[in-house]
């Protein structure tokens, strides 16, 4: 029997293809809907081999769907980068106008208060060693600026013109040394002068040692000088002392005016009167 | 070795099938049938026998990833494996219209012969006509992918065993 089917090995395959198969669709048809042994079977033995093909069908399928998705996202991101370097250049300059307008309506409100003209000046250069302090300001004679004319600011004196160039002009900040204000305490109008050797503190000379001067009074402009307007703060008192039979006082100020956070002062332009020690 | 390159080549098709061909419909609506193209390669590398066995496990494992009449595409594909390996027995010397030929008719041969068993053995379901659209489609992509598939495939074979063209092992004489 064996040697037949052996002679014969061809037709027996087809055979046994053409039974087998129509066994499985004759139970497949039967039971359909549910599952068969061969069905089972089939399934098990090739569980495992649709599992291994079924993972680089995932495998491409997130390769795939991530390769597409990021190329979408790649552009998405490029424009966001963009829209957010764009927003926050535009958020930046929305700060910086908001300080400028807080700067200017600071100013505007001391030039309303201000007698006589004022002009709006931007500071362009610096001048912090130990040789001097002083300041470069974008408004020269052309624009009506004249040697020892009042610079302040909204929180104070800030210094008087040095020099008067064609278009720029130098300030002399009232901490170089040689600088001085003369002063009141405003709330014992008690008069001194104002020097400082410092940015961060001055101290004030020539105030009498009874004089009624305490921490944290404000010093203004007595308006003696000839050049800065009366009643304009200048400094706050942090310090005083006696010392000893002495005839004056000691006292520290700090200047109203933070020179390292001006961009813009403003100039009054407003003759000085003359004066030969000037 | 050479087993196991058919057990690749076969683990290859359905892999092909599963995944790639999701990329055919795609683009062509239409989705190649990788267990024949790879039956038809193994007929004709290894006759009618080594085909017939071929096509009916590629057969079986389309009916059970397809959840349909198990059985009908082993049949189908066990006799069309057994009649390539029967007809064609060497690669060598065929050009790719003959391929391309031979993929468009086995395809056509195995899409009608699954209808017919189909409508046999559940003719309560019928054969929709979206089945010949799509069936159309992929006899034609079939006969396309033919001449590369096997083309394909032989050039793996006779890279990684030699002896298939008649390259001897190398021995100490």
């Amino acid at each position: 029997m064996l040697q037949i089917l052996q002679e014969r090995r061809n037709a027996t395959l087809l055979t046994a293809l053409f039974l087998i198969c129509f066994t499985l669709m004759s139970l497949s048809a039967r039971w359909r809907g549910g599952t068969t042994v061969f069905d089972e079977m089939a399934l098990s033995l090739t569980g495992p081999l649709i599992e291994a093909a079924a993972a680089p069908k995932r495998w491409t399928g997130n390769i795939w769907s991530s390769y597409v998705a990021l190329r979408g996202l790649s552009k998405e991101n490029k424009r966001l980068v963009n829209e957010v370097a764009a927003l926050r250049g535009a958020s930046v300059k929305a700060q910086e106008l908001q300080s400028q307008v807080e700067r200017l309506e600071g100013f505007l409100r001391v030039a309303k208060s201000a007698k006589g003209e004022i002009l709006l000046a931007r500071i362009v250069g610096r001048n912090q060693s130990p040789f001097g302090r002083t300041l470069i300001i974008d408004q020269g004679k052309t624009n009506g600026i004249l040697r020892n004319m009042a610079v302040i600011h909204q929180n104070g004196i800030v210094g008087r013109v040095f020099r008067a160039g064609h278009s720029v002009s130098q300030i002399l900040l009232i901490t170089d040394t040689r600088s001085s204000v003369d002063i009141l305490v405003q709330r014992s109008r008690a008069q001194g002068v104002f020097s400082s050797s410092s940015e961060k503190q001055g101290e004030v000379r020539y105030m009498p040692a009874d004089a009624d001067v305490k921490n944290n009074d404000l010093l203004v402009s007595s308006g003696f000088g000839g050049i800065f307007p009366k009643g304009l703060p200048v400094a706050r008192v942090v310090a005083t002392s006696i010392n000893g039979k002495r005839l004056f006082k000691n006292i520290l100020a700090t200047p109203s005016v933070d020179f390292n956070k001006l961009e813009e002062v403003m100039v009054m332009l407003v003759p000085p009167k003359e004066s030969p020690w000037r | 070795m050479t087993i196991i390159f058919f057990l690749f080549a076969g683990v290859g098709a359905i892999v092909f099938q599963t995944t790639l061909s999701e990329y055919f419909f795609v683009w062509t609506s239409a989705r190649p049938d990788a267990m024949l193209l790879v039956t038809l390669y193994i007929a004709m590398r290894r006759g009618n026998e080594g085909g017939l066995l071929t096509g009916f496990a590629m057969g079986l494992l389309q009916d059970i990833l397809a959840g349909g009449l198990l059985g009908a595409n082993s049949l189908s594909k066990g006799l069309l494996g057994y009649s390539t390996g029967g007809l064609v027995r060497d690669i060598a010397g065929r050009n790719w219209f003959f391929m391309m030929t031979l993929g468009f008719f086995t395809t056509a041969f195995d899409v009608v012969l699954w209808a017919l068993l189909s409508l046999m053995f559940q003719p309560d379901i019928g054969i929709s006509a979206d089945y010949w659209y799509a069936s159309l489609k992929t006899i034609f992509l079939n006969a396309i992918l033919a001449p590369v598939f096997i083309h394909l495939l032989s050039g793996i074979e006779d890279k990684i065993i030699p002896q298939s063209i008649g390259v001897p092992y190398p021995n100490r004489s």
